[in-house]
């Protein structure tokens, strides 16, 4: 579904992605792991679309086709979503007004009918039930004024409604408290299927519990530096970061 | 200063001759009070000439092209058929009472009959001019200006239409008044000089709604002056919606005299005319008063909206809020020149003053000035402008959730523009304000 080849990336004249490689197939979840600063949003954001990342070199096919040569919103309706690290706070719309918009922009682009009110307010109920999110967070701003674990769920309410192909979440865990973490965890299974799959982006070998992966990656400095089952995990949590920089070639990196 | 110079003066000089036919017209009423008053505006007019860009007052705003346009006085005659014309469409409001003007002047047939009860009058200037022309003298010029205006001048020697309006005391619940100008632009460019009296009584409350449209696209210069008295404890909520065509100048001033424990609230809205100048002068004159102006403008093309307004605090616990919002597009330009006067013996002022522009081109440019004069020291002012862009980690996030680009600039920009939308009260006019913005937005190419 996915196959990222040497991804080259920079921001504001930085290097930051220097070579990923990566390749995920339909009803696979993906988990990457790395330090702070090692390029996992950037990585996220590339996928997403984000302009403010200049691809470099490299190439991104998703479902046989450049993924790069797409806008953000035509990646949105072709099924890629990007779950925030930090959502976006949008004073002034409405959190239904938006939700009711972006799927109806989706449906249109798939070749389906736009929902009514009626029957738009029915699949968000029963989506907003899966990630046990209060009604009353429907009617205000876009993440305004929402708690760290209200925007997280809100992230996975969209991503419910949008229902994706390719979903990548970037740090939806942290902030999160237990019950919480459970909850968001519950609704990324429930949306897994053999068609879809899901890049997790976390610090915490914790998540893996409630979404156990098929792989975990290693990014460290912009590469993917090891690859492993869930119990590279465990591995990471118990020994840190130190090993996997060594398995980064120093020589390369001046280049 | 030669060059210009020269254009003010030729501008005056046509103005001079219009003037002059203007009083020839009069026959027997040449030498009554309000005559005299039209004279001497005529004569301070000429003596202190048209402003040039070197006047710190109108250094932004060049009226080069209106000062060579050479307007005629609208007669009777040259008045558009009104057969085709229904007035209730131009703001979708039935319950209203309602006095519609073409070319400034007065038409019955588009004008609701029965305008006068006990508890309102909503007249024509032109009638009351003829039945009760105290009336006007006592109304008009009341509030002063400091500097004097030179098209409130301009406003005065050419008044002859235009609207009185009275609320008895202790009237409220009434219908909103309904001003609906309508500018047919045809063959002469026209000078449109209607007048609008209010006098609000102790207790009252009124709605008053002050619409510009066009009929043609042909060229205009409305210049007109609003002059509002609010008594003691009455409360004034006037709404001004400026959508003539991109022939027209715009050009007016407002003076509001607020008295004890009274409020005004102005809510101007500004999409139409080539070129804008509003001047808006309020004056808090009782202990307790309330003075709130609400603004947006969204200019696209090249039109350019200028915008001065003055709030003054004359006496002691007077609050005042004021938030203009621009929302500028292709190559135009906006203006905000806001000015606060505390005056000694006003302390206990809170003045909140913000004005908050977006640029939607790269073309697009404003000009904001805040000005604080504050001679009492026990108040709170705050004051605060930005001029910035679109939001582009919102707009990301916008479209990485689907949405096209141009929607997710629309959803942007509707969210600016609608807080002030929200801040009227009668639900129909936010209906045709929203109408309104999404339509300036679906033709910039944001929708
Ligand atoms: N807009 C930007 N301008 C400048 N530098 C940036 C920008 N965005 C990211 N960077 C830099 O790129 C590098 C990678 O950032 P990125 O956010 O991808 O890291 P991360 O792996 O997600 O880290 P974390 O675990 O802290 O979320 C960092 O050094 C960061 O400072
Ligand atoms: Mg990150």
């Amino acid at each position: 579904m996915l196959e990222i080849r040497n991804l080259h990336a920079r921001v504001e004249g930085k290097e930051i992605l220097k070579g990923v490689d990566l390749t995920v197939n339909a009803g696979e979840i993906h988990a990457i792991m790395g330090p702070n600063g090692s390029g996992k949003s950037t990585l996220a954001g590339v996928l997403a679309g984000r302009e403010l990342y200049e691809v470099t070199d490299g190439e991104v096919i998703y479902k046989g086709r450049n993924l790069l040569d797409l806008s953000p919103e035509e990646r949105a309706c072709e099924g890629v979503f990007l779950a925030f690290q930090y959502p976006i706070e949008i004073p002034g719309v409405s959190n239904t007004y938006f939700l009711k918009a972006a799927l109806n922009a989706v449906r249109k682009y798939r070749g389906l009918a736009e929902l009514d009110a009626v029957d738009f307010l029915a699949l968000v109920k029963e989506k907003m039930q899966l990630v046990e999110m209060k009604h009353e967070l429907l009617n205000r701003p876009v993440n305004e004024g929402f708690s760290g674990g209200e925007k997280k769920r809100n992230e996975i309410l969209q991503m419910a409604v949008l229902n994706p192909t390719l979903g990548i979440l970037d740090e939806t865990d942290s902030g999160l408290d237990i019950d919480a973490l459970r909850i968001v965890a519950n609704g990324v299974n429930k949306l897994r299927s053999t068609e879809n799959a899901t890049v997790v982006v976390t610090h915490y070998q914790r998540l893996l519990n409630y979404i156990i992966p098929d792989f975990v990656h290693v990014l460290v400095d912009g590469r993917i530096v090891k690859s492993g089952d869930k119990d590279l995990a465990f591995h990471l949590e118990e020994h840190g970061y130190d090993w996997a920089r060594e398995l980064h070639d120093p020589a390369e990196q001046e280049a | 200063m030669g060059m210009s110079t020269n254009k003010q003066d030729k501008a005056l000089q046509t103005f001079r001759t219009n003037f002059e036919e203007f009083e020839r017209g009069l026959n027997g009423a040449g030498n009554s009070a309000m005559h005299k008053r039209r004279r001497a505006a005529m004569e301070r007019l000429s003596e202190r000439g048209f402003p040039t860009m070197q006047d710190e007052e109108w250094r932004y705003t060049n009226l080069g092209g209106l000062l060579e346009t050479q307007f005629e006085r609208p007669t009777a005659e040259l008045l558009p058929d009104t057969t085709n014309i229904d007035p209730v469409s131009f703001l979708g409001m039935e319950e209203t009472v309602r006095l519609t003007f073409i070319d400034g002047v007065f038409c019955a047939e588009l004008s609701d009959r029965a305008l006068t009860s006990d508890a309102l009058r909503v007249q024509d200037f032109a009638s009351v001019l003829e039945n009760d022309p105290d009336l006007i003298l006592s109304l008009a010029g009341g509030i002063d200006d400091g500097d004097e205006h030179p098209f409130s001048l301009l406003n005065d020697a050419f008044t002859e239409q235009g609207a009185v309006i009275h609320v008895a005391k202790n009237a409220t619940d009434l219908p909103p008044v309904h001003l609906l100008f309508l500018t047919s632009g045809g063959g002469q460019p026209l000078l449109i000089s209607p007048r609008i009296l209010i006098k609000a009584e102790a207790n009252s409350e009124l709605d008053i709604i002050e619409q510009y449209a066009g009929l043609g696209d042909g060229r205009s210069l409305t210049n007109i002056v609003v002059e509002i008295d609010v008594a003691d404890n009455a409360h004034v909520h006037h709404v001004k919606l400026q959508e003539e065509n991109e022939g027209a100048w715009h050009i007016s001033a407002g003076y509001a005299r607020i008295a004890r424990s009274a409020s005004y609230a102005n809510h101007y809205f500004g999409f139409g005319s080539r070129l804008v100048r509003n001047h808006l002068h309020t004056r808090m004159d009782g202990v307790g008063a309330e003075c709130i102006l609400n603004g947006l403008f969204m200019p696209m093309d090249s039109q350019h909206m200028d915008h001065h307004t003055v709030i003054d605090h004359a006496q002691p616990h007077c609050n005042s809020h004021e938030l203009y919002k621009g929302l500028l597009f292709d190559d135009s330009r906006g203006v905000f020149s806001g000015k606060i006067i505390v005056r000694p013996d006003a302390q206990k002022t809170d003045a909140k003053q913000a004005n908050n522009n977006l640029l939607l081109s790269g073309n697009a440019l404003v000009d904001t000035k805040p000005q604080l004069e504050i001679w009492a020291d026990d108040v709170k002012c705050t004051h605060g402008a930005t001029i910035g862009r679109l939001d582009e980690d919102a707009l990301f996030y916008l479209r990485s959730r689907g949405l096209p680009k141009a929607k997710a600039n629309s959803i942007l920009s509707y969210a600016f523009a609608s807080e002030l939308v929200g801040r009227v009260r009668l639900g129909a006019l936010r209906a045709h304000l929203d109408a309104a913005i999404h339509n300036r937005l679906e033709r910039t190419g944001n929708a």
